[in-house]
């Protein structure tokens, strides 16, 4: 019985030193600044969840890049952007997205319901600090562990045979074109929902919100410069709920940052993909329209931001 | 609660030190430990079905006690159809009530009669085809006289509901398993490094081979219209492997599980891919269930005896049960038709049982007949398996439309080199070892400790690092 067990615990400790070998060679491996240089460089870049993700064709704005990722609460923005930004001086301009649904306390089940939380462990463990992971831990331990124990399977092999290609397999966001409509199919259920936005839950996420004010910091610590904006949503998306909150947040806590609102687009419904989502023919208009902020200086517009947008869009979509 | 979870890996180590060092040789305590720890493990699926396993439990062990004391044959006969109709009407009620009621709406409909199915949106209770059958198999050896009825409840739970084998089985038979339950377990060295050793292949099958091949099986199987033929033909291939590397797997760490708390359960899987015919197939493929139809249901219907139509509609029988077996549909069925159909040719010709020795004993290579024989039944069964994975059956028949196309020809556009390496080393290693109870149950021993515990060790890191995106065990789902 004693030699089974002192086998037994010699084994488990030579595993567990194994295992933390590989752990720090992984994590040591997936630092390194090369893995995280913007090819090609960029002096703007476009931050937040899905509606930046699949609206956002980066390849037609000047030296932008769209590191949008569907589901990503801003803690995990500011993870990867507090390592991109170290390693791209080259960027200057942080477009940073924000919602209804980003303030809404639907956003903390995106930081550490398991779901969300058990594959962005092992994209993220190696970059973030202390601080981020024992908000994760405290949230959610066995989700944590239970990512941290996919931290090898997903990064070690994959090293030695993606190379450089490391931001794309963590999925660390990117314009995603999406193709198709479904937002004939979304009007139906929300008819037969009978949607009323006035029951929709309107707790605030008051972890993401913070992790929103630390991206803003992390920003200006690399002196770039920010802005907020609102992609196009469907007048019927369920995203736009809670539009007094929203707004009274962004006046008490971001009241220093120009916000550019393009939620009310008048956008034709063949270019939704769904009631929250632009398809690849709506984004190629709208980032069309954000071009035209970058040729005209548009972005540091002091006047009445709405009205002119209104205005250009109105102009823009006759052209179009 | 999953084998290859780390609830689990905190579980088991718990429960053992407990059975080990605190109930020691009291095999009183350590069969309460046994129940209690088996109770808490399937309550972790589902508490409100753990009320159906002790109802299972409990009717099955009275029907024994009324069956043992029965004085006339009709009264035994009376307790023996009551626990049948009631175990199987549960089962019926959770895993086949809505399939019937579609398909007779469906028949209706065909006639011209409107009805409403009624059916019940009911999960099913996982493992309730496997302990239904334990107690069937307990309930017919007490009626025909094979066994004495249990008399301590508290064993006859543990026989029912030990952790290792309640979800997934291997089916086991009282005749095999009270008998330990009811003797002093004492610490066998050997036996329970044997039982790490094979839970350690396990995990390789279910984590390395098993899971990494399933995310290209699902991902041609759910997009099949997309790829060539050829493709289509290696996700067949990598599903024959998945289920077998799974399930298969599930067993070794069940057995494993066991050993380590001194019990030895039934063999399940003999290196099936290795056969020379659906025969010998069948012997080595989820034993346990096919010796529990060959002797609950093949032989009380005549078996090989009698007129040749006796033996063709016997052995349609057996295999469309144990189709059926597996889940409400019509896919299922067609699969255990579609080996019924393998076999008769064997058993009509009487040359059923011409291999029952591990093919190529104690020699390195096949014979090249040998060789073409394993070949052509892998790819017999690798056919049937197309019925058992698909979602229906015209997703079945599209299937193989599109897979014998003139595609068929072209190279696959899915070819994980890394996965299909592995899994070639994997086979070799299954070769080497198949006249084991399992491929590495002797590899290595000769060598010394620092060599041996290297390997382990090697093969623990592979599976840390290159294991493949969790699935659920397949079989949890029967």
């Amino acid at each position: 019985m004693k030699k089974f067990l002192k086998h037994i615990i010699l084994y488990s400790l030579l595993l567990m030193v194994a295992t933390a070998a590989i752990l720090t060679y992984s994590v040591t491996q997936l630092n390194k600044d090369r893995y995280f240089l913007l090819k090609p460089a960029a002096s703007n870049v476009f931050l937040g969840y899905s509606h930046v993700q699949f609206s956002i064709a980066d390849s037609i704005l000047p030296s932008s890049r769209n590191l949008g990722m569907k589901g990503e609460a801003y803690v995990f923005t500011l993870i990867k952007a507090r390592k991109i930004f170290q390693n791209n001086p080259s960027i200057k301009n942080a477009f940073i997205e924000v919602s209804n649904k980003q303030f809404n306390v639907y956003m903390d089940s995106c930081i550490w319901q398991d779901q969300f939380l058990k594959p962005r462990i092992p994209r993220f463990l190696s970059v973030m600090n202390a601080e981020e992971f024992s908000l994760l831990f405290s949230k959610n331990k066995s989700g944590t562990i239970s990512g941290m124990t996919d931290f090898p399977r997903q990064n070690f092999v994959a090293l030695s045979r993606n190379g450089d290609d490391v931001m794309r397999r963590m999925e660390w966001g990117g314009y995603r074109s999406l193709a198709g409509n479904k937002l004939p199919d979304d009007l139906k259920r929300i008819r037969a929902l009978g949607y009323d936005p006035d029951t929709l839950d309107n707790q605030l996420s008051l972890t993401n919100i913070l992790y929103l004010q630390k991206l803003v910091q992390l920003c200006r610590e690399h002196s770039i410069k920010v802005w907020f904006f609102r992609t196009p949503m469907h007048p019927k998306s369920g995203d736009r709920t809670n539009e007094i909150v929203f707004q009274q947040i962004l006046k008490s806590k971001f009241a220093d940052i120009p916000f550019f609102d393009f939620i009310d687009l008048d956008l034709p419904d063949d270019e939704y993909f769904d009631i929250n989502h632009l398809n690849q023919k709506g984004a190629k208009r709208f980032s069309g329209f954000l071009g035209d902020f970058f040729t005209y200086d548009l972005w540091n517009y002091s006047g009445n931001k709405l009205e002119m947008i209104h205005d250009r869009w109105h102009a823009f979509s006759w052209k179009y | 609660m999953l084998f290859n979870s780390l609830s689990f890996a905190l579980f088991l180590p718990i429960v053992f030190f407990l059975y080990w060092f605190v109930c020691k040789h009291d095999r009183v305590k350590q069969n309460w430990l046994l129940l209690v720890s088996s109770y808490f493990f399937y309550a972790c699926w589902d508490v409100r079905f753990l009320f159906l396993l002790m109802f299972s439990t409990a009717l099955d062990y009275y029907s024994g006690l009324r069956i043992d004391g029965a004085s006339s044959r009709s009264t035994k006969k009376t307790w023996l159809w009551i626990s049948i109709s009631i175990n199987l009407g549960v089962l019926m009620l959770f895993k086949y009530f809505n399939f019937f009621a579609e398909n007779f709406v469906s028949a209706a409909a065909t006639l011209g009669i409107k009805m409403h199915a009624a059916t019940i949106n009911v999960l099913l209770p996982v493992g309730i085809s496997f302990y239904t059958f334990h107690g069937l198999s307990y309930i017919l050896d007490i009626y025909n006289n094979r066994i004495k009825a249990e008399r301590n409840i508290v064993d006859y739970s543990v026989f029912v509901s030990f952790f290792p084998l309640l979800v997934a089985g291997p089916i086991e038979r009282a005749t095999h398993l009270l008998p330990q339950i009811k003797r002093n377990r004492t610490f066998n060295y050997t036996q329970l490094a044997d039982g790490m050793r094979q839970i350690l292949w396990g995990l390789v099958k279910k984590l390395l081979i098993a899971d990494n091949l399933a995310m290209y099986a699902d991902m041609i199987f759910a997009k099949h219209a997309q790829y060539h033929g050829s493709t289509l033909a290696l996700g067949v291939v990598f599903f024959a492997i998945q289920i077998y590397a799974d399930f298969s797997g599930y067993t070794d760490i069940a057995t494993g599980t066991a050993r380590l708390f001194g019990i030895e359960l039934l063999r399940n899987f003999a290196f099936p891919y290795f056969s020379r015919d659906i025969a010998e197939f069948w012997r080595r493929w989820h034993i346990s269930l096919t010796s529990w139809f060959k002797d609950y249901l093949y032989i009380p219907l005549g078996g090989s005896r009698g007129s040749t139509w006796m033996k063709i509609r016997n052995t349609y029988i057996v295999f469309l049960v144990s189709g059926f077996w597996h889940g409400a549909n019509w896919t299922f069925i067609v699969w255990g038709l579609l080996h019924a159909t393998y076999f008769l040719p064997l058993l009509l010709l009487n040359r059923n049982r011409q291999h029952l020795e591990t093919v190529a004993a104690g020699r390195w290579l096949p014979s090249p007949k040998e060789f073409l024989s394993i070949s052509v039944t892998f790819l017999l069964v690798c056919f049937a398996w197309i019925f058992f994975r698909s979602p229906n059956l015209s997703a079945a028949i599209t299937f193989i439309g599109e897979m014998c196309s003139a595609s068929f020809f072209s190279m696959p556009e899915v070819f994980p080199t890394l996965i299909v390496a592995i899994v070639l080393v994997f086979l070799i290693v299954e070769w080497m070892g198949r006249e084991q109870p399992y491929a590495i149950a002797k590899t290595g021993l000769n060598l010394p400790r620092p060599v041996r515990w290297s390997m382990y060790l090697g093969i623990t890191i592979l599976i840390i690092i290159m294991s493949g995106k969790d699935q659920p065990f397949i079989y949890f789902r029967f």
